[in-house]
Parts: structure tokens; C-alpha cells; sequence
């Protein structure tokens, strides 16, 4: 050979690199050279006018490292508002065969490995599908190997499709491995197809999304499980598996209500605030984590937009008469959000009891108040500080509708007050001494006229220890004594007390089983020991 | 060398020619290129008109890369020519993004667009602007900005306000921290918890800038303080939010510029204005940018013009021991005088009781502040402050002030003051006002 020829050949090569690549190879750079895909046969050899096969892997010849084009999965797009499946992140590549015949994706009819004979151009894509062990997560990114014989190919684009829709999200392949990252929720169970185009051919794995694929109970999870409408929940919810909880006493889910504590018409807000709380950074997941229990908090809506009527945090009564949209009977959407848990955990080997734990504080405090008294059924203890529903129609005169009462719970919900599954709950409400929330000129807007006119009847007062007296003066008039323990914390205003940490664990060891049991309070509250309190689920 | 050998490379070299020659002609052909009408916008939705039909149901695949090839996460729908385009997260205005579509007949187009921002004034109204990240231009965040209506008429001087955004809270969504700043600049219809930016704005009409900064999570849920501007936030290194400091710069460099080409001049210092960790962040910003500030509001002063007090090195952020370090220079006195220093607190605030929890700035800086403060109660602490500012000769420049009836709060009598004492502060000389004695 000649040295111009070496030289010529050097240039092109060259220029190939630099300036003419338009498609972005997918192999590993310290691949060795290859000299063609080494993938199945073209499928249609009829394909006069599809480029040379060969021409690609020319381009892979010069494509060193260095050259960028290949993604890197250190400059991933971060998985934004995606939340990882575990406390630790890492997304792991293994998984089940795919079934494609469980297929519920493409009915666009571009079946694997035949042409469209609706094209005209006469040059279709060769269609090649991957067989790939792998699966995706509904809610954070996923990566799958890709087969050997696919190093080596060049990648002009992919796509993602669910049926016909396409679906957004940023994929890229380094190592021969896929990454793929959703920017919006998949569903459970449905298989998505991921198609990679090269020059020739157009590849195709299927793919099936899971909300939970593993649990591994060595360590605390956190996973954020998506809307579904066809369940019964309309919005998400974070499960939260401490360390141990297959190996836990305690076989029951906590739920705490989220409580944003602020309003905001974007969801994303409130999930934010949830996933902080779910992690730990609450009353119930942080007993659920000592207790090795499951946690779940649902992703509930405090919209800016007409604020006052879409309080969906406390329950109220403008939230329970919503007959249309996302929003209706919210309760009932954590019922189906306790059933989708409960199920998705006896898959994973963890059976629990019907009944559930409940934690608040202010407005979940009273969503955890409320749901009690509209599903006594569903709950086993409470442990709250947010006490202002009676079990009762009338108390001093007065009747009392929801969110007071029950005079009108019928109505409200087609079911009768169920007495016998309520005198069953354990509770164990709280306020802190100097507490001034439940003044009732200042929670008035969160009720109407007459029920404001009711709380003045009834306490007669603006000063909250007195109004909490009469609290517990009234369960026991009405013969709820025997069921609910009232505690004042000495020394905080509207705030959770540390001390109550420690009551809630108390509180739930001692009513997990038949019986309701009283505990002994601490009243300081802002005693808290650490050492004691992580070790007092023992 | 064995003859075989030389026989074998010779014919691998001369098929290695021919291969890169149809390579050159494969990809150059590989995508056809086809024109669109439209603007594809950098942070919302956009619809192109394509010039060349393609037909919906042949459509095998549709994707957008950024000029690295990387692909960019977007919802994509194909009608008739329209296609719409709705990228999931911001594309990097000024940039160019290919627009790829496959066909299952084996067609593959390309349309090349220039991502924009929305830069889309109308000056009868307020106006909240969102400027996405530019990393080529030293931002890699987005930031937003605030024009109130009255600004484009509004003839006396006017300072950029610029409010650092503090959300509140360690988190790994930008989204989140972004839906804090737009509460912030009053996009939903509602303000709360802001630092005074939105009222100095509208009240002075001149624009309110606020960076769309994260707050990273960390292992132990401190996170990075970077709304704080704390130490570890300052030295962080390879992260995209490194020294957002110098980033917040180049956006007010970024944003001045574009509010001169829509007529709206400027004065080259800017008012700042911050609540808590912002507030911490303005101070910290202003001992080492001097010469950018004109004015600050702020609930916190722990920094000091000093390197040393009592005996106690003051390195950064507590003075300005090491402040060079950062800004390749000495610290700057005659500008750091020229500043007008509001700063207030509320006298049931106790947040600067302990050493922050959330702010790290190490052990030297704890065991500093301890000596310097002892046990830190107010308002022994408080007090030492305005000490050691008159102490070291900068008290002319420092207005503090004690609201009455109020915790780690601001009332709107406290915005009002915060107003009225930029306005006063908008000439050459530093002005004091009399500020309210109770907060409500």
C-alpha cells in the first residue's frame, strides 16, 4: 500500500469521526472493532435501497473513545421528581424473562419482524427483537443489559411507546447496558415497548413495568407507588418497608395522612413534602421504623385554588361532599391505598392484619380523627394531636353533622356509624400546653356557620386548655372514657412534642392486640432520648 | 513479517477505505432534513409545522437530542404537519436540538431547531419570566424573573432586587424548589414566606430576579446549604451546583443585559434581599461581592469585616479570613461601606439560638462561633453582633432592628419597612428610617 492511500484512509477516517457521524454509537469505546452488526439476518432482503449494513460499523472504526457521543451514565439526567425504589439508590439490571404474550402495549400494529405493508417508500426497517431479561420501574429509571450481539451497533435514536402514545423519556446505552429514565409514572403491569434505531434496522425490546419487583427487608425501602384510578386512588402514595419488617411482631400497616402544611395547586409540592415525611421525618414513619412496620402516606391535594373548599389534609366536609373528579371521598381513596399495600406485601411474602395503625399532627391529626369516626373498621389505634369529631349525633343540646358529628353521616356517605368497630379503636389524642390552633374564631373558616355556633356552645371559651378539658369531659359523658386517652404536653405550643415519640411506641405495643390499654405519658415535651427510643420497639 | 499477514492487512486496509467512503455517503444521507416553522421553546410546550409531510401512522419513532446526542425526555404528537412538542424538563435556550422522527418504512428526518426562551414582555401588567439554565454562560440552573408593571415607564434609578431562593427544605426535586421560588414571585396569585422581594419590586417597579438553585439531599438529610451559602456549599467541587455564587452573578449579568435589550436599564449594583438561610446567603454574597450591592434586608448578620475578633479567626462565612480563597481577592472595605444594611429580627425568634443544624460549616466554625458567643441566647447574641460591628467601625453602614410580638417570621409591616428602606437607600448616601415597633 501506498502512503497516500495510508493517509487518505487516516483523513476519512477522520473526517468520519469529526464531522459526518449522524448516528451515535452504542457499544462500549474499548470495544474491538467490529466489522458489522452480528445481530439476526435482515429480515426483508428485498430492501434494495437500504444503506450499506456495513456502513455503520465503518463509522464504529473511527469511533474511539472520547468521541462523547455515547451517553454517560454519571451525566444522566438526574431522575428529577422520580424517586428511587429504595433508600439506596442503584437500580439493578437484573430481572424476569420478559412474556411478550402478556403483552397489554403496541397495538399499533408494527408487530417484531415484519414489515409494514402499508409503507410505500419500498426500503422498510429491518425489525429485530431484542430478547432481553430485564424490567422497568414504574417510578424511578431502570437500566437493562442489552444481548451481546448487539455491541457494535450504531444508534440513530430511540423511542418509548406505550400502545400509541409516546412516552417521554431520555435513553442511552453505555456498556452495551440501557438506561432508561421516565419523565413521567409507567403502570404497573403494562409492558412498554423501547425501540432502537440504527441505520438499517429498527430494534424492539419489551418491556414490563413494576411498581415494587423486589423488597429487600435487609434494609429500609421507600417506594413511591403511582395513581390508579382503576384500584380506587387517584393519587400516589409512599410504602415505606423499615429494616426487619418481615421479621416484625407488629403485622400491621401505619398511615399518616400527609399534611403539607401549605398550599399548592401543583402536586408535585405536596409529593416533595410527602416523600420527606415518609422517610422518616414524621410521627408514623418514624414509630413504623422503630416498630418494623410498613408506613404509607398518601400524596392528597392541597390546592391554592379555593383553598378553603379543598382541604383535603384535615377531611373536612367540603373535601367529603365532592361527588365528581380526582378529589371524591378521599377516605375511601385510602382504604383502596391500604389494600393496594396490603396486597402488594403479601406478594412479597409480608401478611398483614386488616386493620391499620394511624399517626397525625393539626390537619392530619383530624383526617386521622374523622377517618376513624367514618371507618372504625378499618382502624386498630390512633395516636394523634388533632382531636374535634365526637362519636354522636347530639352532645349538649346540639346536633352535630360531620365534621362534628354523625348526625348526618348517612348522607354524607351511606353508611350508618358503626359503634360496635369504633369502641374497638384504641386513642390516644394530645395538645401541648400552650397550643392556641384550636381557638374557634380562628378555625371557624375550616367549618360553617352553624357548626361555629356549635363549638362556641359547646366550650364557651377561646382558651384551648379549657376547650381540651371539656374535650375529654365530653368522650366520657358520651361513655367513651374507657377508650381514649387524653394527654397534655407541658411546655409546646402547636407543635408534635419529641416526648410523643416515645408515647407512640408505648402506645402501639401495648394496643396491638384485643384489648385497649392506657399508657403512662410523659408530660415534659421535649424529653427525648435516642438511645431509648430506636431501641424501644425491642 | 509472514507474507499471509501482509496479504491479510492489506486487503483490511483497502476494505477500511472503501467502508469510510461509504460511510461518508451512508451518513450523510442517513437523515433527511426537513424544515419547520415555529418557535421550540426552552421551557414549554411548542408546535412545529412541518414543511414535508410524514404520515402518522408510519411514524415508528420520535425523538429530540441535544447537539451531544444526548436525548431529551419530551411527550411528542404528530397531527396532520403539527407536531407537538412538550419536553419534560427545560432545554437550554440558545441551543440547537435535533428533532429526530423514524418511519417504520425506513425513513429517518431530522429537523433542527433553536431552543428560546419565553422572553414575552407585556408591559401592562406584572410579568413573571422563566430564563432557563445556560451552563456556556455560567448558570446551570434556570433563574426567574419578576418585570412589574410600571417598570418600563418607571424613570427614576432602578436596582435589580435580587432575592436568593430559599425553599425551606433539602430536596432532589428542582421542581419543588422551583414551585417555592414561583410562590415567591407571586405566579400563582399568592405570595408567602418570601423574603421581600416580590414587595420591593412591585412597590419600586424595577425587576425582581430569583435563581432556581437546588438544595441537594445528603445522606444524613442536612443536604447541601446551598440556599444558604454556607461553607460546604462554597467548596463543593464537580457538582453542578458549585460555587452558585459565581452563578448567581453571571444570571444578574445574563438578566441585565436581556432587560437592556427590552429597554429596561439598570444601575449596576442590585438591592438583595433574604429571610433565614437567604438571608444568611445575601450576607455572605455581599462580604465578597461588595461592589455588586447596593442595599441589603436581611433577618440574619453573622459574618464580620474582620479576620480576627477577640482572638478568633474569622473564616468564612463567619469573616474574612479566607475570603480570598474564594474571590481571588482581597476583601474590598470602601464598597462594603457603601452597602446599606438593613438588619432585622423578631424578638420570639429563636432560630439563631443554636449553631444551625442544617448549616456546615465545620468544626473550626462552630467552636468559633462558641467563643465568640457563648451559649448563644438572645439576645445576648444579637447585641454582640451590633458590638462587634461598632467595634471593628462599620456601624454607620448596619441599621439592625428588634420587631416586637413576632417569631422566624415576617409581617407585612416588616415588607413595608423593608420597602421604605431600599427606597430611601437609592442614592449615594446611607439612610436610616424608623422602622415600626411591632411587627403587626
Amino acid at each position: 500500500m501506498r502512503r497516500s492511500k495510508r493517509l487518505a484512509a487516516a483523513a476519512l477516517i477522520f473526517f468520519v469521526l469529526t464531522g459526518c457521524v449522524s448516528c451515535n454509537r452504542a457499544a462500549d469505546p474499548t470495544d474491538p472493532p467490529v466489522t458489522g452488526p452480528s445481530i439476526e439476518p435482515s429480515t426483508d432482503p428485498s430492501n434494495s435501497q437500504a444503506p450499506d449494513p456495513t456502513s455503520g460499523s465503518t463509522a464504529d472504526l473511527g469511533d474511539g473513545p472520547g468521541t462523547g457521543t455515547t451517553a454517560n451514565p454519571s451525566d444522566d439526567p438526574d431522575t428529577g421528581s422520580s424517586v428511587g425504589q429504595s433508600e439506596d439508590p442503584g437500580t439493578k439490571p437484573t430481572g424476569v424473562p420478559v412474556n411478550p404474550g402478556g403483552d397489554t402495549g403496541d397495538p399499533s400494529g408494527n408487530a417484531p419482524g415484519s414489515s409494514d405493508p402499508g409503507n410505500n417508500s419500498g426500503s422498510a426497517y429491518d425489525k429485530v427483537e431484542l430478547k432481553v431479561s430485564g424490567y422497568l420501574n414504574t417510578t424511578a429509571s431502570s437500566q437493562v443489559r442489552l444481548p451481546d450481539s448487539f455491541k457494535g451497533v450504531t444508534v440513530c435514536g430511540y423511542s418509548m411507546k406505550l400502545g400509541n402514545r409516546f412516552v417521554p423519556a431520555e435513553i442511552s446505552i453505555k456498556n452495551n447496558v440501557l438506561y432508561i429514565n421516565p419523565a413521567e409514572y409507567l403502570k404497573d403491569g403494562s409492558y412498554y415497548s423501547i425501540r432502537i434505531f440504527s441505520v438499517d434496522k429498527q430494534y424492539e425490546l419489551r418491556l414490563r413495568a413494576y411498581d415494587v419487583k423486589d423488597i429487600d427487608f435487609s434494609k429500609n425501602s421507600l417506594f413511591l407507588i403511582p395513581a390508579k384510578p382503576e384500584k380506587g386512588f387517584n393519587y400516589p402514595y409512599y410504602l415505606r418497608v423499615p429494616r426487619g419488617a418481615d421479621k416484625s411482631q407488629y403485622k400491621r400497616l401505619m398511615v399518616e395522612p400527609n399534611n403539607s402544611g401549605r398550599v399548592s395547586d401543583d402536586l408535585e409540592l405536596h409529593r416533595e413534602l410527602a416523600r420527606t415525611a415518609a422517610k422518616g421525618a414524621c410521627l408514623g414513619s418514624s414509630t413504623a421504623e422503630v416498630l418494623a412496620m410498613p408506613f404509607i402516606m398518601p400524596v392528597f391535594p392541597r390546592p391554592l385554588t379555593e383553598f378553603w373548599d379543598n382541604y383535603y389534609h384535615t377531611l373536612s366536609r367540603d373535601v367529603m361532599e365532592k361527588t365528581s373528579g380526582d378529589g371524591k371521598r378521599v377516605d375511601l381513596q385510602l382504604i383502596a391505598m391500604i389494600k393496594d399495600a396490603q396486597e402488594l406485601l403479601a406478594a412479597h411474602g409480608l401478611v398483614l392484619e386488616k386493620k391499620v395503625f394511624m399517626t397525625g399532627f393539626s390537619a392530619s391529626g383530624q383526617f386521622v380523627n374523622r377517618f376513624t369516626v367514618l371507618h372504625p373498621d378499618w382502624v386498630k389505634a390512633v395516636f394523634h394531636g388533632g382531636f374535634t369529631m365526637y362519636p354522636t349525633d347530639k352532645l349538649g343540646g346540639n346536633t352535630l353533622y360531620f365534621p362534628l358529628g354523625t348526625a348526618d353521616m348517612k348522607e354524607l356517605t351511606g353508611q350508618e356509624f358503626n359503634l360496635v368497630e369504633y369502641k374497638k379503636v384504641a386513642q390516644f389524642v394530645f395538645t401541648g400546653d400552650q397550643d392556641k390552633n384550636d381557638k374557634i374564631n380562628e378555625t371557624a373558616e375550616d367549618y360553617n356557620a352553624y357548626d361555629a355556633k356549635v363549638m362556641h356552645d359547646l366550650y364557651k371559651t377561646e382558651d384551648c386548655m379549657v376547650i381540651w378539658q371539656k374535650k375529654e369531659q365530653y368522650m366520657n359523658s358520651l361513655g367513651f372514657g374507657g377508650n381514649i386517652q387524653f394527654h397534655v404536653y407541658k411546655g409546646i405550643g402547636h407543635g408534635i412534642p419529641p416526648a410523643s415519640m416515645h408515647d407512640a411506641v408505648k402506645f402501639f405495643k401495648a394496643n396491638n392486640g384485643a384489648k385497649i390499654t392506657k399508657i403512662d405519658p410523659i408530660v415534659d415535651a421535649w424529653y427525648f432520648n435516642g438511645d431509648e427510643y430506636w431501641s424501644s420497639g425491642r | 513479517m509472514k507474507t499471509g499477514t501482509r496479504i491479510w492487512l492489506a486487503t483490511a486496509m483497502t476494505s477500511l477505505i472503501l467502508l469510510a467512503v461509504t460511510a461518508l455517503a451512508g451518513s450523510s444521507s442517513t437523515f433527511e432534513t426537513i424544515k419547520a416553522n415555529g418557535t421550540l421553546y426552552s421551557t414549554k410546550g411548542s408546535v412545529l409545522t412541518l414543511q414535508t409531510s410524514i404520515a402518522e401512522a408510519d411514524v415508528a419513532g420520535i425523538s429530540i437530542e441535544d447537539a451531544s446526542g444526548n436525548m431529551k425526555a419530551s411527550e411528542f404528537h404528530l397531527e396532520g404537519s403539527r407536531l407537538y412538542i412538550n419536553p419534560s424538563r427545560d432545554l437550554v435556550g440558545g441551543k440547537v436540538y435535533t428533532i429526530k422522527v423514524f418511519t417504520s418504512s425506513g425513513k429517518k428526518y431530522q429537523i433542527k431547531a433553536t431552543a428560546k426562551d419565553d422572553v414575552n414582555i407585556n408591559h401592562s401588567k406584572d410579568n413573571v419570566i422563566k430564563i432557563s439554565a445556560k451552563p456556556e454562560k455560567g448558570y446551570n440552573y434556570p433563574y426567574y424573573l419578576l418585570i412589574p408593571k410600571g417598570t418600563l415607564e418607571n424613570s427614576l434609578k432602578k436596582y435589580m432586587v435580587v432575592e436568593p431562593n430559599n425553599s425551606g427544605y433539602p430536596s432532589d426535586s428542582l421542581t419543588f424548589h422551583e414551585i417555592a421560588v414561583r410562590i415567591h414571585m407571586h405566579d400563582y396569585g399568592y405570595t408567602t414566606g418570601g423574603a421581600g422581594g416580590y414587595q420591593v419590586a412591585t412597590e419600586l417597579k424595577t425587576p425582581l430576579l430569583m435563581p432556581v438553585f437546588p438544595r441537594p439531599t445528603t445522606e444524613d438529610g442536612a443536604g447541601i446549604y446551598t440556599h444558604a451559602l454556607d461553607r460546604e456549599a462554597m467548596t463543593v467541587t464537580g457538582a453542578d451546583y458549585e460555587r452558585v455564587d459565581l452563578q448567581l452573578i453571571a444570571m444578574i449579568n445574563d438578566a441585565r443585559a436581556l432587560l437592556a435589550d427590552h429597554g429596561i436599564a439598570l444601575e449596576q449594583k442590585v438591592f438583595m434581599v433574604g429571610f433565614s438561610a437567604s438571608g444568611d446567603f445575601v450576607n455572605r454574597f455581599m462580604f465578597m461581592y461588595p461592589e455588586l450591592v447596593k442595599a441589603i434586608a436581611s433577618s440574619t448578620s453573622t459574618i464580620f469585616p474582620a479576620a480576627s475578633y477577640e482572638g478568633v479567626t474569622l473564616k468564612y462565612p463567619l469573616g474574612i479570613a479566607d475570603i480570598k480563597s474564594f474571590t481571588g481577592k482581597p476583601f474590598n472595605a470602601a464598597e462594603f461601606r457603601k452597602i446599606a444594611k438593613f438588619i432585622y429580627t423578631g424578638d420570639q425568634d429563636r432560630n439563631d439560638e443554636v449553631t444551625n443544624e442544617w448549616d456546615r460549616n465545620g468544626q473550626e466554625y462552630v467552636a468559633a462561633m462558641r467563643r465568640l458567643f457563648g451559649e448563644e441566647l438572645f439576645p445576648d447574641k444579637w447585641n454582640k453582633k451590633i458590638e462587634i460591628i461598632n467595634d471593628l467601625g462599620y456601624g454607620e453602614s448596619y441599621q439592625f432592628h428588634i420587631y416586637k410580638g413576632i417569631g422566624h417570621a415576617i409581617s407585612s409591616g416588616m415588607y413595608d419597612d423593608i420597602v421604605r428602606f431600599f427606597k430611601a437607600n437609592m442614592g449615594s448616601e446611607i439612610k436610616k428610617i424608623t422602622p415600626k415597633e411591632y411587627a403587626n
